[in-house]
């Protein structure tokens, strides 16, 4: 085959400079904040003490311990029990890895803050606290969610749901929306790979670049989806998910441990509803 | 120590902050080059130690009250430019959720605990030390570095404060922001300083520091020939944080203002007969936990909860701070 | 004269694996040489190549291409970085995540307008490259509605089209048909008969014999 002239030459190149680093940055960090639901488990050497300890206790037990604190902080009038869940929320984030930490600070703190501005305008009419308390509470209740998602895991939270006895369907339902997230994510942080070794110099259509990306990543999924649709049909699935036995909750010590502190904040929370009201 | 707001002047406040600008800049830079990315971690732990030393007020001479900083313990830590960003960030909490410390006033705050502190004391604990010190020898220099650097600090925040009546009054000779002359407040800074809690804070830099170069060898900056090469684990300096934790309602114990810390409504009150103008209109921030107080919580309840919040987010700013930092075991650029 | 890739005792592990993904390779590519990464599956054949042109990084040794050591501090001078993706040229094992423009002609133009050459030369590259890689028919066709072989040449001609001097693939002989798979043998072939550097991670080992390419074991 004969090659052309330009291309067998090695001829030195200066790159343009481009300030790109923004979009591109925000393109991968997308990418990568999907990626947060990647399947695979941490090593246990990466893992806290204390998530060591709490990888032991039930998965559904975990999952409704947070829905019951969640629902505390949101009827709490009294702000005390909100700090206080935010400061045991904050001890156990910061025994975790760095890069655990950022997500999930990361999902609080952009809640809290749009929480915070969604509710400014209540500054205008003499509220001076229901901006803080607003804000503070989905902090709070954000970053338990994000923390525990990240606790167990996709797989965790699956287990959870079927051990919390839900139906078969909206369990698969939840594990393949997790899937397909993951999907999304792993799609557009290689096409945002892509993107990057081929930017060699200035890009002068930058949005249509990260506009290909995204749509590309949703198509990618679209047909990766419709695929497993189909594989699922020639396995049999038509009518619905069968409903499978399934083993009773697990209650060992570290569950039993797990819910006894749960109650005592539940109580907590109780007292400090009534006695400061 | 911690100057509130409207003590200072705007002015005042503005050039501190612009002079301490420089100084966060480079002593970010010094640590990404210095430390690895565990020792960075590791600064979340030393800042603790000085948040908590801070939650420790002590009665001084006067009626007043005030508390170690532990700056010169992070300098012998892991070295000066780590201590500045470690007392910053402390500082920083402190004023935007406790309201311990102007928001306005930081820059001078940090100016005075985060940079001079630990500069001046690292470098006379160095000086003392010498290269090669016998343990005994370090303790000494522990101490008097750490009770110099604080000194000197005092002194700083005492001229911070006395130049005040003299370069911003009202037509009537009233001063605006603080009232007490220089003859005044370096005396009633510094004696108690120079008297007791400089002591303090000799005591707990020897203290902690011989403690966590016992247990946590490999992660000090400048650690002795013989330790450097002993592996150590966090663990115990995180049961000695929690200890000290569950110690700070003990801070409570100590009643009275410190000198310098009075509000709007008590300055009047201290002997001058009037508010200075800057007080009454001056600037007020609305912390979310002002003094370590929590509506409704018993005050060592939520004495405990802010230090648990505080030490919190100070190892968790500092691991995130230590993702950019170069891994553990690489050579420094 | 040193080589113009060099591996010295590198080691990588993906973030949330415990296994290693690469532990103490070494391995040195010449000018104008074909070589191919060859090993189990999980060996790390991916991996090296990443690391060859930055998107990840060793935690262990090093990596250079000409000289130049490819790690997070060079890489972080965007100059530097841009200077190498136009050396070293990148074809994924899935073609379809490295496609993201509206149609072929486009992807194949979308290099060389980085480069800021003069619309003349990019059209003589998009044409050649079409050309050589029999894309001419399908220059205005969407990406996305190409068949598998068609992805996978049109994935290598927008990588030829920025001019590398270091050509990589990944797996790039999966899912062509006979005819698309000579044409990418004797593509190879030329490429490396005119100076060129060719490194494919494969399992096809009548791929490499067919390329003349030397074994890395990993």
């Amino acid at each position: 085959m004969q090659l052309p002239s330009w291309l067998v030459g090695h001829a030195a190149y200066e790159p343009k400079h481009d300030r790109d680093s923004f979009l591109r940055k925000n393109v991968l960090s997308l990418a990568s904040a999907l990626l947060v639901l990647r399947t695979e488990a941490l090593p246990a050497d990466e893992l806290s003490a204390l998530d060591r300890l709490l990888s032991l206790v039930a998965a559904p037990v975990r999952l409704v311990s947070a829905v019951v604190l969640v629902a505390c902080v949101s009827l709490a009038k009294n702000m005390a029990f909100a700090w206080i869940m935010l400061a045991l929320g904050l001890v156990v984030l910061c025994l975790r890895p760095a890069r655990m930490i950022r997500p999930v600070l990361a999902a609080a703190l952009l809640a809290g803050g749009v929480a915070f501005l969604v509710n400014a305008p209540a500054l205008l009419l003499g509220q001076t606290t229901a901006p803080v308390r607003m804000g503070t509470k989905t902090l709070v209740t954000v970053g338990m969610v994000a923390s525990i998602a990240q606790s167990l895991g996709p797989d965790g939270l699956v287990a959870a749901l079927r051990g919390c006895r839900l139906p078969a369907q909206v369990v698969m339902t939840v594990d393949l929306a997790l899937r397909d997230v993951v999907l999304l994510g792993e799609s557009a942080r290689t096409l945002s790979e892509a993107l990057e070794l081929r930017s060699v110099g200035h890009d002068s259509t930058k949005t249509s670049s990260a506009a290909g990306v995204m749509g590309v990543t949703f198509l990618l999924a679209h047909n990766k989806a419709v695929a497993r649709a189909e594989a699922m049909e020639l396995r049999g699935y038509g009518d619905g998910m069968r409903e499978v036995q399934r083993k009773a909750v697990q209650i060992n010590a570290a569950t039993m441990v797990y819910g006894i502190c749960v109650a005592l904040l539940v109580v907590l929370f109780a007292y400090l509803e009534v006695s400061l009201a | 120590m911690h100057i509130p707001d409207n003590y200072l002047s705007p002015t005042t406040d503005a050039i501190l902050t612009v002079a301490m600008v420089p100084v966060w800049v480079r002593c970010a830079r010094r640590v990404r080059e210095d430390l690895d990315q565990r020792q960075t971690s590791f600064i979340g732990m030393a800042a603790a130690f000085s948040f908590l030393l801070m939650m420790f007020n002590v009665p001084l001479p006067g009626g007043t009250t005030g508390h170690a900083v532990g700056g010169t313990l992070i300098a012998c830590l892991l070295g000066p430019h780590a201590a500045c960003l470690a007392v910053s960030v402390a500082l920083g909490i402190q004023a935007l959720i406790f309201g311990d410390g102007g928001i306005l006033a930081f820059g001078a705050n940090c100016f005075n605990m985060a940079f001079v502190l630990p500069f001046v004391g690292y470098a006379c604990y160095r000086l003392v030390a010498g290269s090669e010190p016998t343990a005994a020898r370090r303790m000494v220099a522990l101490f008097v570095g750490s009770y110099v650097g604080l000194n000197v600090a005092a002194l700083c925040a005492a001229v911070e404060f006395g130049v005040q009546p003299l370069l911003f009054h009202d037509a009537a000779g009233q001063a605006l922001y603080c009232p007490y002359p220089l003859s005044v407040s370096i005396p009633a800074m510094c004696i108690p300083h120079l008297l007791v809690a400089g002591v303090i804070e000799g005591v707990a830099t020897v203290a902690i520091y011989e403690f966590v170069s016992r247990v946590a060898p490999d992660y000090l900056v400048d650690a002795n020939r013989e330790t450097a090469s002993a592996r150590g684990g966090l663990i115990p300096v995180a049961v000695l944080v929690a200890a000290l934790v569950i110690a700070t309602p003990l801070g409570l114990l100590a009643e009275g203002t410190a000198w310098g810390e009075w509000g709007a409504d008590e300055i009047a009150e201290t002997g001058i007969g009037y508010t200075p103008a800057g007080f009454a209109e001056g600037f007020e921030w609305e912390a979310l936990m002002p003094d370590y107080t929590l509506g409704g919580l018993p005050d060592a309840v939520a004495y405990v909860l802010s230090a648990v919040a505080g030490v919190a987010l100070l190892v968790i700013v500092f691991k995130l701070f230590s993702m950019a930092a170069r891994p553990k075991g690489s050579a420094s650029a | 004269m040193s080589a113009l890739v060099c591996f010295r005792d590198v080691g990588f592990s993906y973030q949330g694996c415990a296994a290693k993904a690469l532990e103490g390779v070494s391995f040195e590519v010449e000018r104008g040489e074909a070589c191919a990464l060859v090993g189990p599956n999980g060996c790390g054949k991916s991996t090296a190549l990443r690391l060859l042109v930055g998107l990840d990084y060793p935690s262990q040794g090093t990596v250079q291409v000409d000289g130049f050591v490819v790690d997070a501090s060079t890489m972080s001078n965007r100059a530097d970085a841009k200077r190498l993706r136009q050396r070293v040229g990148l074809v994924f094992q899935d073609p379809e995540v490295q496609l993201f423009c509206p149609t072929v002609a486009d992807e194949v133009a979308f290099g060389p307008r980085q480069m800021g050459l003069l619309e003349e030369e990019i059209d003589v590259r998009v044409a050649d490259c079409l050309r050589m890689f029999d894309l001419e028919h399908l220059a205005s066709r969407a990406p996305w509605r190409l068949s598998g072989g068609e992805k996978r040449r049109c994935a290598i001609a927008c990588v030829v089209s920025l001019a590398p001097d270091i050509l990589c693939l990944d797996e790039p002989t999966n899912g062509l048909d006979d005819k698309s798979y000579e044409l990418v043998v004797t593509f190879l072939r030329s490429f490396v008969k005119a100076g060129k550097t060719v490194l494919v991670a494969t399992h096809d080992k009548a791929f490499v014999q067919a390329i003349s390419a030397r074994e890395i074991r990993l």
